[in-house]
């Protein structure tokens, strides 16, 4: 299985305000999609996270997808296989835009 | 996603050069840094020797998640400052030249430099130097550098402000058209510029960046939104980053950048360009709201 770590060249920072405004969205049901919680920046490329963004970045700490989809399921309500699906996508994004690794 | 607008910027450009009649206070504007929490600063040190001013802003930023790049000549490269930079966790090295005459004494020092920092070269483009930038590209990818930065230029001091006329671009184009320098890692802020090395790739950005994720501070502690934009948001003497960041003027300065120059109307760029080089408006046309004098069109 395959461990995912965060590019350690990649410079990132979450934007409390932005975070504690998503999670309120969520909390009163509205949609967060939009709001960007994080920024990260590697070689000139700047991407801009919304809080599940954000959620998966932070758990690439050396977990496979499964962990990181287990774990979000801890806070996110949505469906395990809709989650895994949207997970898988976005991670190999960040991979092929070279912000995280694929380990063994 | 949009980046939208940022309560705190992501780079900080902080030049230690020329040094000022009355030095500021360097300690208080690393705090003032460090409370703003950047990604990145940029510290650009060209005098004579690296000041031991650079050295103690290293080490107080040592440690933090901030990656500090340096601009300095070659001159200022020793194997001795290398080993010091190093140890202070540097992350870029770039190495500031303004003609092919002075990258001779970066072919030097390269393998000196080898592996402990990312390493570049930051060419400084004005009108006596454009023609030779062919000469820079091929200069990087005959000597394995791997990345070539054309800094802003800095227009609160009296270096005068540079356009690339439409005519020069499509020389240079033509010029670069002959080499391959795909792998070479080129970073330019200029819209006009960056069409002449990139006849087809939109320029990134998103618009007019200053004082959003950039901010600049001169060597007497004088904030700006850019360094190509000298309105001056605050002193760091008198006021704090944040303050300054929370400041009426900041507020302003970038609601004006927003609004996109009258004068661009619909033009075909306008996605892309988004209203050019507004600090080149502002020092060239008296306002930052009109035409970037390099296009096109402010010459029609
Ligand atoms: S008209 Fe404005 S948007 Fe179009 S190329 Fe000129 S500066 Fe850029």
């Amino acid at each position: 299985m395959r461990r995912i770590q965060r590019n350690p060249d990649v410079l990132w920072r979450e934007e409390d305000e932005q975070r504690d405004q998503a999670r309120n969205a969520l909390e009163q049901g509205d949609d967060a999609e939009d709001i960007a919680t994080s920024l990260l920046f590697n070689n000139g490329v700047m991407l801009s996270l919304n809080i599940l963004g954000t959620e998966i970045w932070k758990l690439c700490d050396g977990r496979t997808t499964e962990e990181i989809v287990a774990e979000l399921l801890t806070c996110f309500e949505v469906e395990e296989d809709e989650l895994s699906a949207d997970v898988t996508a976005f991670l190999n994004e960040l991979a092929t835009k070279g912000f995280i690794r694929y380990g063994e | 996603m949009s980046l939208g607008e940022l309560a705190r910027p992501l780079t900080i450009y902080w030049d230690l050069t020329p040094l000022p009649a009355i030095s500021p206070d360097y300690t208080r504007i690393c705090h003032h840094i460090a409370a703003i929490k950047p990604l990145q600063l940029h510290l650009l040190d060209c005098g004579p020797a690296l000041d031991q001013t650079c050295f103690s802003i290293l080490e107080q930023m040592r440690g933090t998640p901030l990656a500090v790049v340096l601009t300095t000549v070659p001159n200022n490269i020793s194997e001795a400052s290398l080993d010091r930079l190093h140890n202070l966790g540097l992350r870029g090295l770039l190495l500031y030249a303004a003609s092919c005459a002075e990258l001779a004494g970066i072919t030097a020092i390269r393998d000196d430099v080898g592996g402990r920092f990312a390493t570049g070269i930051a060419f400084q483009v004005n009108h006596g130097n454009w023609q030779e930038l062919p000469r820079v590209v091929t200069f990087c990818l005959e000597h394995g550098i791997s990345s070539l930065t054309l800094p802003m230029q800095r227009l609160y001091g009296d270096e005068p402000a540079f356009t690339l006329a439409a005519q020069e671009q499509a020389t240079l184009t033509e010029l670069l058209a002959r080499l391959d320098y795909s792998a070479l890692r080129l970073t330019i802020h200029d819209p006009f510029l960056w069409r002449a090395f990139n006849p087809t790739t939109p320029f990134p950005g998103g618009g007019c960046q200053a004082a959003n994720t950039m901010l600049a501070i001169s060597p007497d502690g004088t904030v700006y939104p850019c360094p190509t934009l000298p309105l001056a948001l605050g002193n760091l003497h008198t006021s704090t980053l944040t303050e300054i960041l929370a400041s009426a003027a900041k507020i302003d300065m970038r609601k004006m950048l927003r609004e996109l120059p009258e004068a661009c109307g619909d033009c075909a760029e306008l996605h892309q360009c988004r209203g050019g080089c507004r600090g080149r408006s502002y020092v060239l046309q008296g306002s930052a709201c009109s035409l970037d004098p390099a296009c096109e069109r402010s010459v029609n």
